[in-house]
């Protein structure tokens, strides 16, 4: 007897299968179906993690048979902006970037009218974050700082002089372009903006639309 | 309670053979379908062994809002590793992670051109006791991807590097983030704290056992070892995962 009734005794395989359809274990709490997981004969064999009680609706977690992974439910989002904004610092006022486009937002955590991510459970977070800064020239900030701000702590992405302390430190469309990116604990709740804060002139700077974004995705 | 629910596993399943026409014996024959239920409130799981020591579980959490588990233990909700939610939100509790700054501020550690090696003092997180924050190195538990970044504020003196850059080595490479001139180079070119952040990101591959960790490196001619790097809460980084 190498086999066993894996109820009330043991067995160290345990198969499902079927003659064309999806071979699944249904993980129930009180004859409510809460998740089902196996093989889809509808999607290529995709082996899955789906909620409820059907491969194919809610899959949750996608194994194709190549091995690649995907998530299509896990918190991911990525924002742009619309028009420039101008005069929003130079003068250390700490502005928050709003991006206003979201290109995507799984689980619906990003407000584009405010421009503040909510983080929906605990973990890491990758946040990313690009800055197109035009600097009034003379009369503008001295140095300028991008942080992305989160409920725990401020991470300072880049600090650079402006174009009153250093006149031609200006690139396309008369911009500095600076990136910077994190992993950051957050608890479910917490909330993430993009900041920039220049400091020591007039209150002339602006966030250029060239390539500024707001990104980030629930990584660990 | 183990026994209780294996029991009404066993009656559900039974149950369930008869209704489907089946006495199919989803192991020694096949089913399409297993269902775990405990018929009452309570987890329903499957639980992998070894030479009857428990190993893995793996079901869905009716303690912790119905999270679909994978558990290293005998029992859901103890060192969970997998978690998806109900609303598909997925976090890998046990994954390798670190996260760690530099408290305080070193001075004249480069300018020279040496590669001044930041041990980040303080850590934030450190899933799995891969990063050594007395010497700033993170080791790979396993083989795998993993994503790193790091910020830095570096602070140049009157006779300092003329340009800084950010490096991070790895047993099998060498990558570089920003570099930037200097105030000795070109006057002005400072922001606050008088520093500039250089920083840089990188996914990369390593073997378990492969290190890695960051250098800044501050040079030029005719320059020496008076330059500094700014320490406090989160000013200089360094933080990275394993990805897959």
């Amino acid at each position: 007897m190498t086999t066993q009734n894996s109820i009330n005794r043991m067995t160290s395989v345990l198969k499902t299968d079927s003659i064309a359809s999806d071979g699944y274990e249904q993980f129930s709490i009180a004859t409510v179906n809460k998740y089902r997981m196996g093989i889809d004969a509808d999607d290529s064999d995709s082996f899955k993690i789906a909620y409820g009680s059907s491969l194919g609706v809610n899959d949750y977690f996608v194994m194709d048979t190549d091995g690649n992974l995907t998530l299509p439910y896990q918190p991911a989002f990525f924002a742009t902006m619309t028009t420039s904004v101008s005069s929003v610092t130079g003068d250390g006022t700490v502005y928050t970037i709003i991006q206003d486009v979201e290109k995507y937002d799984v689980g619906a955590n990003y407000n584009n009218a405010n421009g503040i991510f909510t983080a929906p459970v605990d973990g890491y977070y990758f946040l990313s974050a690009a800055l197109a800064y035009q600097m009034g020239f003379i009369t503008g900030a001295t140095y300028f700082l991008q942080y992305i701000k989160t409920t725990k702590r401020n991470y300072v992405l880049n600090n650079l002089p402006g174009r009153k302390r250093v006149n031609n430190f200006y690139a396309v469309t008369n911009t500095i372009k600076t990136v910077g990116s994190v992993i950051a604990n957050m608890d479910a709740g917490d909330t993430a903006y993009h900041v920039v804060e220049g400091v020591g002139g007039l209150k002339n700077g602006n966030v250029y639309i060239y390539t500024t974004f707001l990104s980030g995705f629930l990584a660990t | 309670m183990e026994m209780f629910i294996f029991t009404q596993h066993f009656y559900r399943v039974s149950w369930l053979h008869r209704k489907i026409m089946a006495t199919i014996n989803s192991i020694n024959k096949l089913t399409q379908n297993l269902t775990v239920d405990p018929g009452v409130a309570g987890d329903a799981y499957i639980q992998h062994r070894r030479v009857s020591t428990p190993v893995f579980s793996m079901g869905v959490d009716d303690d912790a809002g119905d999270s679909f588990k994978i558990s290293h233990s005998a029992a859901l909700g103890t060192s969970d590793v997998f978690i998806m939610t109900q609303n598909g939100e997925r976090t890998l509790p046990l994954q390798s992670l670190f996260l760690a700054y530099l408290s305080t501020t070193v001075n004249n550690v480069t300018g020279d051109g040496t590669g001044y090696v930041v041990i980040y003092d303080t850590v934030i997180k450190d899933y799995g006791s891969d990063y050594n924050n007395a010497t700033g190195v993170f080791t790979a538990p396993t083989t795998g991807r993993y994503y790193f970044n790091n910020n830095a504020y570096y602070l140049s003196g009157v006779t300092g590097g003329t340009h800084v850059l950010d490096r991070m080595a790895t047993s099998n490479g060498v990558y570089y983030g920003s570099a930037f001139p200097t105030n000795e180079i070109l006057p002005g070119f400072y922001g606050y704290q008088n520093a500039v952040v250089i920083n840089g990101g990188i996914f990369c591959d390593m073997d378990a056992g492969d290190t890695a960790y960051m250098t800044i490196v501050g040079g030029g001619t005719g320059t020496s070892k008076v330059d500094d790097i700014y320490g406090g809460n989160c000013y200089t980084w360094f933080g990275g995962y394993l990805v897959c």
